[in-house]
């Protein structure tokens, strides 16, 4: 059992619906994540899925407490380690990737898979960071159909203190950005699956927070585009909600205009 | 000196060439160069596809009104203009 502390709670919740990502420091060791380092560096060859064999202090990792919190509370207390890691080595020198989705565009409006991306150095922005679009986990857009994108206004870059982790919604548009620097950048990159619907909130849910917060589902636009894809993603963003509640039913309004001051009327117009 | 076509691909908010840009990559005609998702901070040449055919740039494909559509999903993002210019000081 993880302790209610580590668990995040309904406005980080609705952050991760909305953005599909979230930036999470779970403050290792400096020596901690210099061990990790040295040992990619080390590395002759990629070993692909067997990374756990080379650097076994990456189960440390996915071991950490607070980090298993913030998984249990994605993806429920059942969820498991995919088969499936890589150790991302972008090396000084390289061009962008182009856009891209890791998952299968299977359409669906859940979190079934969320990639943990673990960062044992700082990421500067001339390292290559990971380049993010938020929002984008609710499209339905196989790869091939992002090669024509460049830059996006509202791209983020994932520059990130040393022992940093991204956790990202499985179909959210990323790619590594080019490396201009002089050292090679390190991101080890594990898939963890959920694997039972949920019938109640897997983080600490607050009833009366929830309705608090709620309202983030239906104004927050992280990512421009045509106003209507933003009245389809809160429909959207709400149908994940729903699925990761089990169902619950929250007490709100839906109408933003509900409760605005009118302006004063000017009584002397008659 | 030879006439070379640069690219310019704009994502507009809408299928109106007054609408926001939301992206936007230039293929520029040399060897070797790339079109990158940048690391640093990014010069937006242009607010709007308007704003880029006022600078000289002729569009050469415009994005279909009708495309195809899901009433409850979102797929790609934004409206597909590419724009060329024809130069010739790539020599």
């Amino acid at each position: 059992m993880i302790d209610n502390k580590f668990l995040l709670d309904d406005k980080q919740i609705f952050e991760f619906i909305i953005n599909g990502y979230m930036i999470f420091n779970p403050k290792f060791s400096d020596d901690f994540n210099k061990t990790i380092l040295q040992k990619a560096d080390a590395l002759e060859t990629n070993p692909g899925d067997n990374i756990l064999d080379e650097i076994p202090e990456l189960n440390n990792v996915w071991e950490d407490p607070k980090v298993k919190g913030i998984l249990q509370s994605l993806l429920g207390s059942t969820y498991t380690m995919n088969s499936h890691r890589h150790c991302h080595m972008n090396e000084p020198g390289s061009v962008s990737q182009t856009w891209h989705q890791d998952g299968l565009n299977e359409r669906h409006h859940e979190v079934k898979t969320v990639l943990g991306m673990y960062y044992p150095q700082k990421v500067t922005n001339k390292m290559g960071p990971t380049a993010i679009v938020p929002g984008t986990h609710f499209r339905n857009a196989p790869s091939d159909r992002l090669a024509t994108y460049g830059n996006f206004k509202d791209q983020v870059l994932g520059t990130v203190e040393a022992g940093s982790i991204i956790f990202l919604h499985y179909d959210i548009w990323h790619a590594a950005t080019s490396n201009t620097s002089n050292k090679t950048r390190y991101m080890f990159k594990f898939l963890f699956n959920k694997n039972n619907q949920a019938k109640s909130p897997s983080w600490h849910h607050n009833p009366t927070e929830a309705v608090k917060h709620f309202g983030l589902l239906l104004t927050t636009q992280v990512c421009k585009s045509a106003q209507s894809d933003f009245y389809k993603e809160k429909f959207l963003r709400e149908k994940m909600w729903d699925n990761m509640t089990g169902g619950i039913k929250l007490n709100v309004s839906r109408d933003a205009w509900s409760g605005k001051k009118r302006p004063k009327k000017n009584t002397n117009m008659m | 000196m030879s006439i070379r076509q640069r690219l310019l691909y704009l994502h507009a908010a809408t299928p109106s060439i007054r609408s926001e840009i939301i992206a936007m990559a230039i293929h520029e005609p040399i060897k070797n160069s790339a079109t990158q998702i940048e690391n640093s901070s990014i010069e937006w040449l242009y607010n709007s596809v308007h704003d880029a055919i006022i600078d000289g740039w002729r569009i050469i494909h415009f994005p279909q009104q009708r495309a195809p559509f899901e009433d409850r999903e979102v797929d790609v993002m934004g409206y597909e203009f590419i724009l060329e210019k024809l130069e010739d000081n790539f020599d």
